[in-house]
C-alpha cells in the first residue's frame, strides 16, 4: 500500500499572544505550511484542540479554522484528547490520507490559553482528569503529576535536585529556538528555588501557559510526494513510517502502575511494529515533557531507558547531542512551550525539520529516523509517531 | 447555581460511600465501580463495599489550586490503598501536618465538606482520609 508523507510544515511562535486570536494564529500556521509545500492546497482538515469550548466559548472549531485559513467547504473537524489532541489529530489525519478519502490532508493544532485568568486555565486543563473521582477532591493537573513524581522519588531513591537537570537542558535548547516561548537559560539553583506549585513539582518543572498553532500537510503515495517536494527544490522525503495511539484509565489510582505509562508503551509498540523498527533504531525524539517527571517516565515507557534509570542517565549527559536518541532540541514542552492541542503537531513539524536538516534552532546530528510522543492526561491517551527520511 | 442536581444525586455513591463492584465472572474488584468489568468485559457484577483502613501510597500538597478550592490551600491529596482488596482511591487527606505524611501512613475514611453553592445551593461533602486516631 502507498505510504503517507509529510510535505509541508508551519507554526507560529508560542507566547502569551493577547493581541491575536486563535483563528489568526491558525491561519498563519496554515499559510506557512502551504508555502512550505509549494502552494499545495489541502482538501481536508483535522484540528487538534482541547479547551476551545471552555476558554474560548467556541465549538465548530474545524469549520471555523477551515474558513479562516482559506479552506471554506472542505471536510474539517476537531479532535479532542486533552493535551494529546495534536497527536490524536495526526493519527486521524493519517488515516484519512492513507485511505485515499482526501488527497491532501492538513493536520493542525491550535490552543488559546491566555483568554482567561490562571485559575480558570488551571481548572480547564484539570478537566483532562476524572471529573467524578479526581477533580471533585480539588486536585489540579500538576497535582496528579506531582503524586507520580513523589512515588518515583520514593521508589528509586532520587532527590528533588536530580530532576532539575531536565528544565536546565530544555531552557538551553529553547534559547536557540526562535519559536520557543521560553528562551532564557536557567540554573539548577534557580529550578530548586522556584515556587512550589504542587509539592514536589516546582514552577520551573512546569511547561508554561501559552498560545500557538501548528499545521502539517500529508499526501499519499511516494510519486505524488516527490512531485510536491521537488517543485520547491527539496530532495528529501519524510515518510510517516508508523503511528500508534492507545488509552489507559482516566483516573490514575486504578492504573496497573503509576510509574509506567501503559498507553505510551502500547502506542509505541504499534508505531514501532508498523515502521519495522525498535527503540534502539531511533535517532531523534520529541517527548511530551509537560513536567520534568513526565519527560523521564516518557523516555522509560518508550523503551529508551529502564524503569527508574532515566533520571540518572540524563544527569550523566545521556540524550544530549551525540546520544542515541537525541531528545527535545526544540526545548520541549518545557521551553518551546505547550499550546496544549497544538503541541503534538509542533512535535511532528519539528522532527520533520530535523530530518530535513532545516530546523531553525539547535540541530540534531543528521538523524534518519525520528519519533514524537504526545500525551493527554497523565498518560490517559497517548500517541507515538515514527518518521523516516528518504532520499 | 453551579452544580447539576441530578449529577450530584448520582454522585452520592462516590462522594459519600466507598462502593466498588466485584465481577462474578473473573472475581476482580473494580474501583471506580463500573457496570461492565474493565478486566474481562462481563456485565455480571455485584456491589462490593470497601471497608477498613487504608495506607498512603503517594501524595501532594497543591498550592496552585483549581477555581473553587481556594479556601483549602494547600489542598493535600493522596492515593491510598486498602491492603485487603487492593482498591486504590484518590481523595483529600485531612487533619494532618505536611511533615507527618509518609508512605504507608495508616488512614481512615471520613466525610468532609468541600463546597457551598451560594445561599440556596447544594452544600457538598466528600470522602476524605485522615490519620487513624490512636485507640
Ligand atoms: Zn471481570
Amino acid at each position: 500500500m502507498d505510504g503517507v508523507y509529510v510535505v509541508g510544515v508551519g507554526f507560529t511562535k508560542i507566547d502569551r499572544l493577547f493581541e491575536r486570536s486563535a483563528r489568526d494564529l491558525f491561519a498563519e500556521a496554515m499559510a506557512k505550511a502551504i508555502e512550505d509545500a509549494g502552494g499545495l492546497k489541502p482538501n481536508a482538515l483535522v484540528v487538534g484542540n482541547m479547551t476551545s469550548s471552555v476558554l474560548m466559548e467556541q465549538d465548530s472549531l474545524g469549520a471555523l479554522m477551515a474558513d479562516y485559513s482559506g479552506l471554506r467547504g472542505v471536510p474539517a473537524f476537531k479532535v479532542e484528547a486533552a493535551c494529546g489532541s495534536g497527536g490524536a489529530a495526526f493519527y486521524t489525519g493519517y488515516a484519512i490520507a492513507k485511505s485515499g478519502l482526501a488527497e491532501v490532508v492538513a493536520v493542525g493544532g491550535v490552543e488559546k490559553l491566555t483568554e482567561m485568568p490562571t485559575e480558570s486555565v488551571t481548572k480547564a486543563l484539570a478537566q483532562a482528569a476524572d471529573a467524578d473521582y479526581e477533580l471533585i477532591h480539588g486536585i489540579s493537573f500538576t497535582g496528579l503529576n506531582a503524586m507520580v513524581m513523589r512515588l518515583y522519588m520514593n521508589k528509586y531513591g532520587y532527590m528533588y535536585e536530580d530532576f532539575a537537570h531536565w528544565p536546565v537542558r530544555m531552557h538551553e535548547y529553547g534559547s536557540f529556538n526562535p519559536y520557543a516561548q521560553l528562551r532564557n537559560r536557567v540554573t539548577i539553583e534557580q529550578v530548586v528555588k522556584s515556587q512550589v506549585i504542587a509539592d514536589p513539582i516546582k514552577l520551573l518543572d512546569c511547561s508554561p501557559i501559552g498560545d500557538g498553532a501548528a499545521v502539517v500537510l500529508l499526501v499519499r503515495g511516494e510519486e505524488r510526494a516527490r512531485e510536491v517536494v521537488s517543485s520547491i527544490g527539496r530532495d528529501v522525503l519524510i515518510e510517516v513510517a508508523g503511528v500508534g495511539l492507545a488509552t489507559d484509565s482516566v483516573d490514575i489510582a486504578s492504573r496497573r502502575s503509576l510509574l509506567t505509562l501503559d498507553s505510551v508503551k502500547l502506542a509505541a509498540q504499534q508505531a514501532y511494529s508498523m515502521a519495522g523498527v525498535n527503540s534502539r533504531i531511533i535517532d531523534y525524539v520529541e517527548v511530551h515533557d509537560a513536567f520534568s517527571i513526565t519527560g523521564y517516565v516518557s523516555l522509560e515507557s518508550l523503551g529508551f531507558s529502564d524503569e527508574g534509570k532515566s533520571v540518572k542517565e540524563w544527569m550523566e549527559g545521556r540524550f544530549a547531542k551525540g546520544s542515541k536518541p537525541e531528545v527535545n532540541f526544540s526545548g520541549g514542552l518545557k521551553a518551546r512551550g505547550h499550546p496544549v492541542g497544538a503541541t503534538g503537531v509542533y512535535q511532528v513539524a519539528e522532527v520533520v525539520m530535523q530530518l530535513r536538516g532545516d530546523f531553525p534552532g539547535y540541530r540534531a546530528s543528521d538523524p534518519e529516523v525520528g519519533l514524537t510522543q504526545n500525551i493527554g492526561g497523565v498518560g490517559t491517551i497517548s500517541s507515538v509517531i515514527v518518521l523516516r527520511r528518504r532520499r | 447555581m453551579k452544580y447539576s442536581i441530578p449529577r450530584y444525586w448520582r454522585s452520592r455513591r462516590n462522594l459519600y460511600r466507598l462502593e466498588a463492584v466485584k465481577c462474578r465472572s473473573c472475581s476482580k474488584i473494580n474501583y471506580p465501580p463500573s457496570t461492565t468489568c474493565r478486566y474481562c468485559g462481563s456485565r455480571d457484577v455485584e456491589l462490593f463495599e470497601v471497608n477498613g483502613l487504608a495506607k498512603l501510597i503517594t501524595w501532594t500538597a497543591v498550592y496552585s489550586e483549581p477555581e473553587g478550592f481556594e479556601v483549602f490551600k494547600p489542598i493535600v491529596v493522596g492515593v491510598v490503598e486498602f491492603p485487603e482488596c487492593g482498591v486504590r482511591v484518590l481523595a483529600r487527606i485531612t487533619d494532618v501536618d505536611l511533615n507527618e505524611l509518609r508512605e504507608g501512613l495508616v488512614l481512615e475514611p471520613i466525610l468532609r465538606k468541600i463546597s457551598e453553592d451560594g445561599e440556596a445551593g447544594i452544600i457538598r461533602y466528600s470522602l476524605a482520609f485522615r490519620p487513624k486516631m490512636k485507640e
